[in-house]
């Protein structure tokens, strides 16, 4: 870590929204009140594939209140994708906007917008349909079968890579010969890993409100990650030029990729301009849950060769990717599993393979780590197996393995975001300290289980002499299983609302007469119950230790480019305009603390606007982890720009004969020399000459409007890059494994990230411990599921159950850092990195426990417990040999 | 429907359908944009708001049943404040209020008894009060500096929870307009030393909220905080 003075980056500055947040000010899309504002609400395809015969919307249109009825019949077919990416997207133009023919069960049938949102779900309800269910498919491993039904056939769909075989996408990438790398291995390693259907869950859904201006222009206030993006991609399918398009991007409730796509923006959209009235359409929960986007599940086979002393010889990836439906993301989130998880560890040879299919299931599209949380899984989990095999310590096994300062990663020049990438040489890299500080900190040396093996030889429950310990267990198991009710099969959960319902500490809160509030406390006194059971009374609770590496980017090399613009104000303040997109992340406020940074004033004089597509410059917007890292850079460079302006006034104003600058107190201005620009340093909102004299910036900023040479101080720049430099993450978590019922708690979770220097450590912590609790639901308890019919079952929080504030393990968080030279201020990215490497380090754990492999997420009791009983079968059977 | 609701230190009427969730009323009628939605199913806690000094969630509730009754939403702490720092009428309350042990809710009938009498409104005025923004709560203070906000779209409803904790615990009083009803059922006796909650009770009272962006650490963090805060200060 380099010794550098930072004044206002380095710093926990407190977020500038963050006031207005707590006093629940209405910043929000939806905060707004617009006269005659009518509501649009979508009818969803309840079939997995099926054809439109007929559809009658008289009834529906005249119903009193309705505005307006939008079905495939009246909209015109343009092909496009609804992934927001730069342009020409890399998903294939697969969707319309409505289509005759429905793919998964929430696919779009029609819109209806009315006065109110009771008239138009009257009306959906009105909406005649007939459909010719056609046969679906729900698993990708039979996509490309014969008799498998073809979703995409039709000739105008463009960029899909096989309409004949189901493929969305396809990738193959090389590097040196993986066969000579197996050839050359003393141990070849083969596993498969399997990731499931999860969704982003931002608690604000999905939410666009649009209007006309006084001018004739379509004002789309939305709740997106990519502003610019929705505006250039609605533009072709509601017939309006970009000109007559502005997207206002406000506060928005969390995005996590979901709202990197133009989920609802076109529609909403399209009532306006047939309307001309404003519109508002928001997406419920179970709309959400199944009809927004997903992350891809992916199958994922890996296979290894490495010598005895553990140096590798060669990789071989080959993923199978579930797109659902449509393309969305396919492509590029397949090659961001490659590209991330090769790059980690020095393979000198690898092939990489990857398919991006389509079934009739939700669609799958951008959720943070894009596609990195699957293949980390993967890798995480095989490197894992690799050492057990190799009698090497895992943590060993990967220190000695991973790219380090000044090394190629040469995945990444073959393997880019759906083309080929860029030469990358690692110039920062903190993963050897990330490994110790973690590693310390969970007690890798002490509190890995020595032998997983023990909990099957070890006395049952049953069998203790002690009554009154045997009582008190079963009842903690009683209470063991409600608490965790959200780590049980989620399957069962769901047919069983009822019991869920007293689980769930949210359902007694809505009964204000209900006097016995006490229900909440019920997760609590748990946890130190058992764990004064853990020790010297049974090895039903075993705990175990197990930790992952990985990597992120810090956003797309030669791709994305972000923009910001900077001018001063004359009482020193300053206007910064950033295309890019704070949706949560904390963004504005990292750009405050860059902009007082680079002009030497502090980031309470940075008055930050950002996303608007008429106000602000362009930028791709809020994904890839590219905010700090790229817009960072942007906003330094114009706020560099506006410096030297400052200076070259300043120097002005110094001058001792034509200055206006006051002289120090016993100088003759004889004495006194003009400076150059060159010695002159901003600090403190001032300009400071060597020899102590000093104008500040409102005296700069008035004489440049008002009195000499007159100009507008200001700055713009733009910043693109082709080198994406990686954070590194170390992540460490302890279990505790019921070997009588399979349920896996999680005691601690230790994260250690490189992300360069933290421009705000405060509000990096909170991307780390934001995406821990992601991924802890990732890992254990969050999971999309349906029945035959590819219905989805779980369409409420009841029952897609994310973390909560009692189920959360014991949390730390280091932040390692380490000087990135092309990053400003030496930043690179954090948001994405910390979600990776929580599955596999739990996975690992939960093998170190128990001795259970689990290759297919999420973990959940029953294959804990399956994985535990054949252990059992394989034991005793060993035993009778 | 004609509805009579003690919000925010006003006696407000309205008239809605019938069918009209509390979560609309708070919203479009009343205009308090701090009360979000998530999920409108009562699983998500970004509607939850104070009645009558419990907490619960405004989109599970019909506008009907607050009838009579006193909602507090974020934009009512700066009057929550003012009547902490003895400006609102509660040290006049009747003493035989004054039940330990928090079983002390009001019937409804004593609600109904006294519908008309708001009194005092200059108890929080606004003049004194010009702009939230100069007058956080300890507790907002807290989400603010420890951190405790990304995206913010959870955060009034877990405010709000924090403050009925509060309440519960006897850190805070919550005010009332109506003369006779207690909102905060613990008052303690003089001398008896009030307690912060513990981490776990705050993480069990903060459950009903949902977040999805900062695994809680911080807003658990914020919320112990301005307890300390609130204890020291007396
Ligand atoms: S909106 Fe009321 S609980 Fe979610
Ligand atoms: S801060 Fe975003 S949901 Fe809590």
């Amino acid at each position: 870590m380099p010794t550098r003075e930072f004044k206002s980056v380095h710093q926990n500055t407190r977020r500038v929204d963050s006031v207005k947040l707590a006093s629940g000010k209405g910043t929000f899309v939806d905060d707004i009140k617009m006269d005659g504002l009518i509501h649009a609400k979508i009818l969803h395809s309840p079939h997995a594939h099926a054809r439109i015969k007929r559809i009658d919307v008289q009834e529906a249109e005249r119903l009193r209140g309705v505005r307006c009825v939008l079905t495939y019949l009246n909209i015109p077919r343009v092909p496009y994708t609804t992934a927001g990416q730069g342009w020409p997207e890399p998903s294939p133009y697969d969707t319309v906007m409505f289509d005759s023919v429905v793919r998964f069960v929430g696919d779009r049938v029609a819109c209806v917008a009315a006065d109110s949102e009771e008239i138009a779900e009257r009306a959906l309800d009105l909406i005649g349909v007939d459909y010719e269910i056609l046969p679906a498919n729900f698993d990708p491993r039979k996509a490309s079968d014969s008799g498998i039904p073809r979703l995409h056939l039709e000739p105008d769909k463009r960029g899909i890579h096989s309409p004949q075989r189901n493929i969305a996408a396809h990738v193959l990438a090389d590097v040196g010969d993986a066969e000579r790398g197996f050839a050359e291995a003393e141990l070849v390693h083969e596993g498969e890993y399997t990731v499931h259907y999860v969704q982003q869950a931002s608690i604000e859904p999905h939410i666009t409100i649009t209007w006309m201006d006084e001018d004739g222009r379509l004002m789309v206030r939305t709740s997106t990650q990519v502003p610019f993006h929705v505006r250039r991609i609605i533009a072709p399918l509601i017939g309006l030029p970009v000109q007559k398009i502005r997207v206002i991007k406000p506060r928005i409730g969390g995005g996590f990729g979901g709202k990197q796509e133009i989920l609802i923006e076109d529609l909403c959209a399209m009532v306006t301009v047939r309307t001309g009235r404003p519109c508002r359409l928001e997406y419920t929960r179970a709309e959400e849950l199944h009809a927004a986007r997903t992350r891809h599940p992916q199958i994922v086979r890996m296979k290894t060769g490495v010598r005895k002393d553990g140096t590798l010889t060669a990789i071989s990836m080959d993923i199978l990717e579930n797109t659902g439906a449509y393309g969305t993301h396919a492509l590029t989130v397949q090659c961001v599993s490659g590209s991330r998880a090769l790059s980690l560890y020095r393979f000198p040879n690898i092939h990489f393979e990857a398919n991006a299919v389509y079934t009739n299931l939700p669609v799958a599209g951008a959720f943070r780590g894009y596609g990195s949380p699957q293949g980390f899984f993967a890798l995480d989990s095989h490197m894992d197996e690799l050492a057990e095999k190799l009698g090497l310590d895992p943590l060993e096994f990967r220190r000695r393995n991973h790219v380090r300062e000044g090394e190629p990663t040469p995945i990444a020049e073959v393997l880019g975001e759906g083309r080929e990438g860029y030469k990358q040489v690692i110039q920062s890299c903190g993963l050897d300290e990330c490994i110790e500080r973690g590693a310390k900190e969970i007690g890798w040396k002490t509190h890995r289980n020595p032998d997983p093996r023990a909990w099957i030889l070890g006395p049952r429950v049953s069998d203790s002499s002690n009554a009154g310990i045997s009582d008190l267990k079963s009842e903690i198991s009683e209470k063991d299983r409600d608490s965790n009710s959200k780590q049980t099969n989620l399957k069962s959960e769901i047919s069983d609302k009822d019991s869920d319902a007293k689980l769930k500490p949210t359902n007694l809160r809505s009964e204000i007469t209900d006097k016995d509030s006490d229900a909440r406390s019920k997760p609590s006194t748990l946890k130190s119950e058992i764990s004064d059971l853990k020790f010297g009374v049974s090895r039903r609770l075993c705990r175990g230790v197990g930790m992952s590496c990985t990597m992120q980017a810090s956003g797309i090399p030669g791709v994305d480019m972000g923009a910001a613009w900077i001018k001063m104000n004359e009482d020193g303040s300053f206007n910064l305009k950033v295309g890019a997109t704070d949706i949560g992340t904390g963004a504005d406020t990292m750009f405050a603390q860059v902009a007082a940074e680079t002009l030497g004033t502090s980031p309470d004089k940075i008055i930050v606007y950002s996303s608007d597509t008429d106000m602000t410059p362009f930028d791709p917007g809020a994904y890839a982890s590219s905010t700090t890292y790229i817009s960072g850079n942007a906003v330094k460079k114009a706020c560099e720009q506006a410096r030297e302006q400052i200076l070259e006034v300043a120097e002005e104003m110094l001058d001792p004969i034509k200055g206006t600058a006051a002289h120090p107190a016993g100088k003759e201005s004889s004495t006194i020399t003009r400076p150059d620009t060159k010695d002159l340093v901003v600090h403190n909102g001032k300009v400071c000459a060597p020899d102590g004299r000093f104008v500040t910036f409102d005296q700069v900023c008035l004489r440049s409007l008002y009195q000499e040479h007159q100009f507008q101080i200001q700055g713009h720049a733009s910043h693109m890059s082709y080198d994406s430099p990686p954070p590194f993450c170390a992540q460490f978590a302890e279990v505790e494994v019921d070997a009588e019922t399979g349920i896996v708690r999680v005691l601690r979770l230790i994260t250690a990230v490189d992300c360069g220097v933290a421009i705000n450590p405060k509000m990096a912590e909170g991307q780390i411990e934001g995406a821990v609790a992601q991924a802890l639901g990732y890992a254990l308890t969050e999971q999309m599921v349906f029945d035959e019919k590819g219905r989805p079952l779980n369409l409420s929080f009841k029952d897609y159950n994310i973390y909560t504030a009692v189920d959360m393990p014991e949390l730390k968080s280091f932040l390692v850092e380490t000087y990135e030279p092309t990053g400003p201020y030496g930043a690179k990215a954090i948001a994405e990195i910390p979600i990776n490497g929580v599955a596999p380090a739990i996975a690992n754990a939960v093998y170190n426990a128990v001795g259970v492999r689990i290759r297919d997420l999420p973990i959940t009791p029953e294959k804990v417990l399956n994985g535990l009983k054949s252990l059992q079968l394989s034991q005793s059977s060993a035993a009778q040999v | 429907m004609k509805l009579s609701v003690a919000l925010n230190a006003e006696q407000r009427e309205f008239d809605v359908p019938a069918n009209t969730t509390l979560l609309s009323l708070l919203r479009e009628e009343a205009g308090c944009f701090s009360v979000k939605h998530g999920c409108e199913t009562g699983d998500c806690g970004a509607c939850a708001v104070i009645v009558d000094g419990r907490i619960v969630n405004a989109c599970i509730l019909l506008a009907a049943q607050v009838d009579e009754r006193e909602v507090i939403t974020v934009e009512g702490i700066p009057w929550v404040m003012a009547s902490m720092s003895g400006a609102a009428q509660h040290n006049e309350l009747p003493e035989a209020s004054d039940v330990e042990g928090g079983a002390g809710h009001n019937s409804s009938d004593s609600n109904a008894a006294s519908k008309s009498s708001f009194q005092n409104p200059e108890a929080f005025s606004r003049e004194e009060h010009p702009s939230t923004y100069e007058l956080l709560h300890p507790l907002q203070q807290a989400f603010v500096d420890a951190h405790a906000i990304q995206c913010g779209y959870c955060t009034p409803g877990m405010i709000l929870s924090s403050l009925a904790l509060f309440a519960e615990k006897g850190l805070i009083e919550l005010p009332s307009i109506k003369r006779k009803t207690r909102v905060t059922p613990v008052r303690r006796k003089p001398g008896i030393k009030k307690l912060p909650p513990s981490e776990q009770e705050v993480r069990e009272a903060l459950a009903g909220n949902l977040c999805r962006c900062t695994g809680y650490l911080k807003p658990v963090e914020a919320v112990l905080r301005a307890a300390e805060e609130l204890v020291s200060e007396g």
